[in-house]
């Protein structure tokens, strides 16, 4: 695949706040980026430097060859972006937002209209298309942002928190959707702090710390399996709820369990510790009078999710 | 399809302004009929005059402002800015757009204004006036929009997202700009009172057909200037050669002036000798000098920028990224130049005019050196200082000296008060140690760059 996009030592400022600093990476055509961070990481910044609306030095970002500061109206023709803030018209119709969106990114009368009908179905906003875009919820918005930024089939699309405010059907939709223009040979850039999702259609990760690029690689060498030090445990009880209740007590207190699960008179959880934690934590329900018939173990969903990937690169505990 | 004409007439809510616009004119014009015993008389003379003044200008100007505002309100002039639009396209739709109904009320007065009219002056006089009056309203909201533009730009080149804009400020700026030509309209009743008027390359013209053809002289260029703003905004290359056009055109007017309107008599008075069209072009480029300086951004990356440009590139490239300050300064000198030799003024004006070019000079390469001292976590110098630092060197300090009685000093520092030999080699002094000044900031810039790149 070609490197379609390259940064060569981006540094960033607003006034004395240093936004991105030395930031150097390449993105290959045809793939779909995270780009994960805490807030303040410098995530924003970055997309608005790589799509030219940012006052950067040149020959540092170039899109395709082409050198985002000297020749910015040349990268504009390829890119789409999606900001944080959504866009549009609040009393113009969402067929007509689109309309707009698709006739000032130069496609004809026709290829627009067509653009547009096709666009409102992917997004499922056909029941929506003449309602006044500002008439709606926050969710039905952000379809019509994300609508506008593809409605022209850019060549690369940058999405800056793109699943805000979507309910959970509307984001594997949302999923389904960068998949489908992935296939159809658009290149992603997707920042957004749902991780579960971003592995659902991400095959490359960026992550940035304070303006500074702290990991990048293929997300399945970034997601690790089976790490000895994590387990998924299963614990049966017996069918007393006493029992239930203060073996639950005793886990969720217990800083090396997490995703703690309970279903009936299973408990399943993440254990983060060696065999001889397990070993403690085991005594430590004895202890308490917790009636365990087996403890071992979940062979079930084995992977480290990319959350947790995330927080362990932070030194971080997952939270419960 | 949606276009920016058709966003921008269906975003201006056309139906419920033509009420507004067009029903109210039409009929408060329709009761002044009435009041006038079913005749187009003094009383709706007036009141057109006023209603246009109303609606047309201030109103005008608020929609025009709200073209751009809105943008930034509904987060999409991002998405503008990525467009494929023309830069052409979106100031006239965004100008004419959004102001149509304004434009129709403004077209209801002025017809009323016509027809009261026409029982006491001539037809061409009537002409004259409605022209002047659609001037105004023209200059009003061009020059609205181009402000508010550079107001944008400036922004824009901090790199922060834009925040709230002085709406207020920006219309007033337009009002402003349409005071010249309205003064005269008010000035009486009928054109034909007004006897002050100008020699322009050997033709009397009177003062309102002047102040027509200035005004529309302004609005050509402020829609050209807007475009060209658009153009950067939209990070088009910029055209190098409409500023020098603009120069040279601005020579070209203002030269003819052979003689001043009674009115500005007394910028005669500053010219020994009487004015001349050199005397105005020193004066007209040296306003827009001290204007540029003031509001163009400038800051380390400019002036890294034109380093760069000015060591290796062709002579467009470098005249796309010179600062329109710099070249304002070398067509001034270039007009000077050849007029001294052609004209032959006296030696006070010859002194006068060299003393106005050093310290022109100075400023410039003060501002400069300025941008990259205080620059240290801005992007741009910010307008404040240069104002400040202008109205220091020619308000403050020469009114102070000459307050305490220090009168000689003011005249080595200010090419209004000095006339002499010794003012010319203090301007040449201070001209050099501005040079020195700002080539030192320039090294401390480079040094600081090298040991940056070195640390890394």
């Amino acid at each position: 695949m070609n490197t379609l996009l390259s940064i060569n030592g981006l540094s960033f400022s607003y006034g004395r706040k240093t936004a991105l600093n030395g930031i150097s990476l390449d993105l290959k055509e045809g793939g779909v980026t995270a780009l994960i961070g805490q807030n303040g990481a410098g995530k924003t910044t970055l997309m608005r430097a790589i799509t030219g609306l940012l006052p950067i030095t040149e020959n540092v970002v170039t899109v395709d060859g082409i050198d985002v500061a000297s020749n910015p109206r040349k990268v504009h023709q390829m890119v789409g972006f999606l900001p944080d803030m959504l866009g549009f018209y609040p009393s113009l119709t969402v067929q007509d937002n689109l309309a707009y969106a698709a006739q000032i990114n130069g496609l004809t009368d026709e290829e627009a209209r067509q653009a547009v009908e096709n666009t409102l179905l992917r997004l499922d906003l056909t029941s929506k298309k003449s309602d006044p875009a500002g008439s709606l919820s926050r969710g039905w918005r952000q379809r019509i942002s994300i609508a506008q930024a593809i409605v022209h089939s850019p060549r690369f699309l940058a999405l800056d928190e793109p699943a805000t405010g979507l309910d959970p059907d509307a984001r594997l939709s949302l999923s389904k959707l960068f998949l489908e223009l992935n296939q159809a040979g658009m290149t992603l850039l997707v920042s957004s702090h749902i991780l579960a999702e971003l592995e659902d259609y991400c095959n490359h990760i960026i992550m940035l710390e304070d303006g500074e690029l702290v990991g990048q690689r293929d997300i399945k060498n970034f997601l690790a399996y089976r790490k000895s030090d994590v387990k998924d445990l299963r614990i049966e009880l017996a069918d007393d709820r006493t029992s239930i209740e203060r073996a639950l007590l005793i886990l969720s207190q217990d800083t090396q369990c997490n995703d703690i699960f309970h279903r009936d008179r299973i408990i399943t959880l993440r254990f983060h510790g060696t065999d001889a934690d397990q070993h403690i934590l085991l005594k430590n329900l004895f202890a308490a009078d917790v009636h365990v018939l087996s403890a071992g173990e979940d062979h079930n969903g084995q992977r480290e999710t990319l959350r947790d990937a995330y927080h362990r690169m932070n030194n971080k505990t997952p939270p419960r | 399809m949606i276009n920016e004409f058709r966003k921008n007439l269906l975003l201006g809510n056309v139906r419920k302004n033509l009420i507004i616009d067009g029903g109210c004119v039409l009929g408060l014009l329709t009761v002044c009929f009435a009041i006038d015993d079913l005749s187009f008389s003094f009383f709706t003379e007036r009141v057109a005059k006023i209603l246009f003044v109303l609606v047309v200008l201030f109103r005008g100007a608020r929609l025009v402002s709200d073209t751009l505002t809105d943008e930034f309100q509904n987060n999409m002039w991002d998405f503008i800015r990525l467009s494929r639009q023309s830069a052409f396209s979106l100031v006239w739709s965004k100008l004419l757009g959004r102001t149509i109904t304004v434009w129709l009320g403004g077209s209801i007065a002025l017809t009323a204004y016509a027809f009261a009219e026409a029982k006491w002056l001539d037809p061409w006089t009537i002409a004259i006036v409605i022209t002047s009056f659609i001037a105004a309203g023209v200059i009003t909201h061009v020059v609205t929009f181009l402000v508010q533009l550079l107001a944008i730009y400036r922004q824009q080149s901090e790199g922060y997202d834009i925040g709230k804009m002085n709406r207020l400020g920006v219309q007033i700026i337009g009002l402003l700009a349409a005071l010249p030509i309205l003064s005269t309209i008010y000035e009486s009743n009928s054109l034909g009172t007004i006897l002050d008027g100008v020699i322009w390359y050997g033709w009397y013209i009177d003062l309102p057909l002047v102040l027509l053809c200035l005004t529309v002289f302004a609005i050509t260029w402020a829609l050209i200037a807007s475009a060209m703003m658009m153009r950067r905004l939209l990070a088009y290359v910029p055209v190098f050669w409409v500023w020098p056009v603009f120069l040279i055109s601005f020579a070209l007017v203002i030269n003819g002036f052979e003689t001043l309107p009674y009115s500005l008599y007394y910028i005669g008075t500053l010219f020994s000798g009487g004015v001349s069209g050199i005397h105005l072009i020193t004066l007209g480029f040296a306003a827009i000098i001290y204007v540029l300086l003031c509001f163009e951004p400038l800051g380390p990356n400019h002036i890294q920028a034109l380093i760069k440009q000015l060591s290796s590139r062709t002579a467009i490239d470098i005249l796309q990224h010179l600062p329109r300050s710099i070249i304002t300064l070398v067509g001034m000198v270039a007009v000077i130049a050849v007029s001294l030799i052609f004209t032959h003024p006296t030696q006070d004006a010859s002194v006068k005019i060299t003393l106005a070019l050093l310290y022109i000079g100075r400023d410039v390469l003060l501002v400069y050196g300025l941008a990259l001292r205080l620059c240290r976590h801005r992007k741009t110098l910010a307008s404040t200082p240069i104002i400040i630092t202008i109205l220091l060197l020619y308000f403050a300090l020469p009114f102070g000296l000459d307050q305490i009685g220090l009168n000689f000093i003011a005249t080595l520092t200010s090419p209004i008060v000095g006339n002499d030999w010794m003012a010319l080699l203090s301007a040449i002094g201070q001209l050099v140690m501005v040079t020195v000044f700002a080539f030192r900031q320039i090294t401390i810039m480079r040094d600081s760059k090298v040991s940056h790149a070195q640390g890394q």
